[in-house]
């Protein structure tokens, strides 16, 4: 497991009015989500490589916004983290992030009030978590 | 479930040859009783022609007395011309041992010839069936004591008839019954070599003539019904009866049904016992081939189950871990290239060298792809020269440290060249999955050692990592193909290790995986060393 505060130094991108929390066990992926959702403005609170600690991190720090992979053996999937997030109401919107292309684990991520989005194209993701926050919501960029 | 109906098959099988079994013993058995239905009606026939043939000659000894004793006799006590006649007729004879006898119509002794006791004469005769011949029907009477002998006899009785047909009293022969009379002589050699028994018996029962002895003369000691004609069988017995008409006796055979059948049934219950053992045998190697046949079967079934199950796994795991590095590719490139301006020097290369790093990872994923299929056609080529193993090392350990820079990766390698006969960028490629598999094994602070050595005829090379260790299941199964190890706690396609021992082996080399001593997992590959080069490369 490892869990890790991020702050960027730069005070120019982050926008502390839409909190996030990373979860990946692909380091690389974790990282690149990491950057970009930072470039794009988001104040990411955490990061995490297992589903447990993502659920740990949301109960401390009450993100916004749950960005989980589905896969991370050998602990609980990324639908089970969304379930037991869901359940204790610790984050507010869980994105499912995903090189899956299940339609189950599509109807599965929706019926727990989850998006899912798939792994590639950063514009996805990207355009999932705006049309939560829109950017109204979201200080504008410096 | 497949078991149940394997067994049921081997079931049908077995009920089927059984069957089979059952109808050809059924058709043994009815030829052995057809068989033994026909023995019996020869039997019948033979003591049939028996009896008519004694009957023929009852009948002809009638007609031979009508003219020998018709007018001839008075029948009154001590007849001198009676006498002289019955003398004249024992003359002929002169060996006989029995005599003649003149009866009155009251039955009283009244002339007779070797009578054993003179006073005979005026007594009374009491034999039975002498009456019937009294009142004029000639008959054999019975077995009983004789008057003419001691011996047991039968007596041919002839009445004396006047011309008007009035019986007035009878001749009498008496005929000994004894095993030398000549009677017996006829009927002892019908049994031939056959343990059986022919006889005639009287009206009463008794033994008139036998091929065995001891039964002559006295009651027959076999449970025959007094009516009735024709074959008999008891449980230890055939028995055939056949009346002689014209002297009210009977003709008998017995024989053992062992004796009797036993010409016809002995094959055929052997060939019963073979028929149901062959049955058996049959049955029961049939049942096995079948049940071994259906377990093969079955075996191959699940077999081919298990490879379209990790074929699907495959492209399922391929397809997911090729979309991983591509994501991070692109994504890092997108990034970049979005955020230009935002990002600085050093972040722009970070994330540029990530883009990189993730195209590396794509490359070798593919590339295990494409060589775990030639690996299955055969047609995985090797370049093998005489090289320096610790270079190829060494070169492949500075490529790893670059693209994990934050990894402490230790090299630990003898001065001189250790030389092997492969192929290097198949070596490099083996070296190259031992280090991604402890880089993802190992904590991100964990040392990973290298160490080469060269030990007598064999370069011995190893990589440990900082990692958890391999469970009883890695070390099992570490080698097989789409064996993600640790647990499935890292990513990968589960082909490195599979194509690092094919490539090991085919450079005629070993590779083993281990826990170590001090904590972490160790993997270790065996060449066989080579002589060093008449030029060693590079100098």
């Amino acid at each position: 497991m490892t869990t890790q505060a991020v702050a960027r130094g730069d005070d120019r991108r982050v926008r502390p009015a839409v909190t996030v929390v990373i979860a990946d066990n692909d380091e690389a992926i974790l990282e690149l989500v990491l950057l970009d959702l930072q470039l794009e403005g988001y104040n990411v609170l955490a990061t995490a490589t297992s589903g447990e600690a993502a659920a740990e991190l949301c109960a401390q720090l009450h993100p916004d916004a749950l960005v989980v992979d589905q896969r991370m053996p050998p602990g609980p999937s990324g639908l089970e983290t969304i379930e037991r997030v869901r359940a204790e109401g610790t984050a507010g919107v869980c994105i499912l992030y995903t090189n899956y292309r299940s339609a189950q684990l599509q109807i599965a991520t929706k019926r727990l009030g989850a998006t899912f989005v798939e792994k590639g194209p950063l514009q996805t993701l990207r355009a999932a978590l705006q049309r939560r926050f829109p950017a109204s919501e979201t200080p504008p960029r410096a | 479930m497949n078991r149940r109906r394997d067994l049921a098959a081997a079931g049908v099988a077995i009920i089927v040859i059984v069957s089979i079994g059952a109808l050809v013993i059924a058709a043994v058995l009815d030829a052995q009783h057809a068989g033994r239905r026909r023995l019996g009606q020869l039997q019948v026939a033979q003591i049939q022609q028996l009896a008519r043939s004694m009957d023929t000659r009852v009948n002809q000894a009638y007609d031979g007395f009508q003219g020998l004793v018709s007018g001839h006799y008075h029948a009154t006590l001590r007849d001198p011309a009676d006498a002289a006649r019955l003398h004249q007729l024992q003359a002929l004879n002169p060996k006989a041992t029995t005599g003649y006898l003149i009866v009155d119509r009251n039955g009283t002794i009244v002339n007779g010839t070797l009578l054993r006791d003179p006073n005979l004469i005026g007594t009374k005769l009491s034999r039975p069936g002498l009456e019937q011949v009294l009142q004029g029907k000639p008959a054999f009477l019975d077995v009983a004591s004789g008057a003419t002998t001691a011996l047991p006899t039968i007596a041919l009785g002839y009445p004396l008839k006047t011309k008007a047909g009035v019986p007035y009293g009878a001749f009498l022969a008496e005929v000994e019954v004894s095993p030398t009379a000549q009677f017996n002589q006829e009927v002892a050699p019908l049994a031939g070599k056959q343990h059986a028994e022919f006889a005639f018996i009287d009206r009463a029962g008794n033994v008139i003539a036998s091929n065995q002895a001891n039964s002559i003369g006295h009651p027959l000691n076999q449970p025959v019904g007094k009516s009735g004609y024709g074959l008999f069988r008891t449980h230890g017995e055939v028995a055939v009866v056949e009346p002689v008409a014209s002297a009210g006796w009977r003709a008998v055979f017995f024989q053992p049904r062992k004796n009797f059948e036993g010409s016809l049934t002995s094959p055929l219950r052997s060939a019963l016992v073979y028929i149901a053992l062959l049955t058996i045998l049959v049955a029961g190697l049939a049942a096995g081939l079948l049940l071994r046949r259906l377990s093969r079967a079955r075996e191959e079934q699940r077999r081919l189950n298990q490879i379209s199950v990790e074929r699907e796994e495959f492209i399922s795991i391929v397809s997911h871990e090729l979309r991983t590095p591509v994501s991070g590719l692109l994504g890092f490139l997108q990034t970049t290239l979005d955020h230009w301006d935002d990002l600085e020097g050093p972040e722009r290369r970070r994330a540029v060298s990530r883009a990189w790093a993730n195209a590396s990872r794509l490359y070798s994923l593919s590339r295990d792809v494409l060589d775990s299929s030639s690996l299955e056609t055969g047609h995985l080529t090797y370049h093998r020269e005489v090289i320096d193993l610790g270079e190829v090392v060494s070169t492949t350990a500075t490529a790893a440290r670059e693209l994990a820079p934050e990894r402490t990766i230790v090299l630990d390698g003898p001065d001189e060249p250790v030389w092997i006969d492969g192929d290097p960028d198949r070596l490099q490629q083996v070296l190259n999955n031992l280090l991604d598999n402890a880089v993802k094994s190992s904590p991100p602070d964990g040392p990973i050692e290298i160490r080469l050595s060269s030990e007598g005829s064999a370069a011995r090379l190893s990589v440990h990592d900082s990692g958890p260790g391999l469970s009883p299941d890695d070390l099992d199964r570490a080698f097989d193909k789409f064996v993600r190890g640790r647990g499935r706690r890292t990513v990968g396609t589960g082909l490195g290790l599979f194509i690092s021992r094919q490539i090991v082996e085919a450079h005629g080399g070993t590779i083993t995986g281990d826990n170590a001593p001090g904590g972490g997992a160790v993997f270790t590959v065996e060449f066989p060393m080579a002589p060093a080069p008449a030029r060693p490369v590079g100098s």
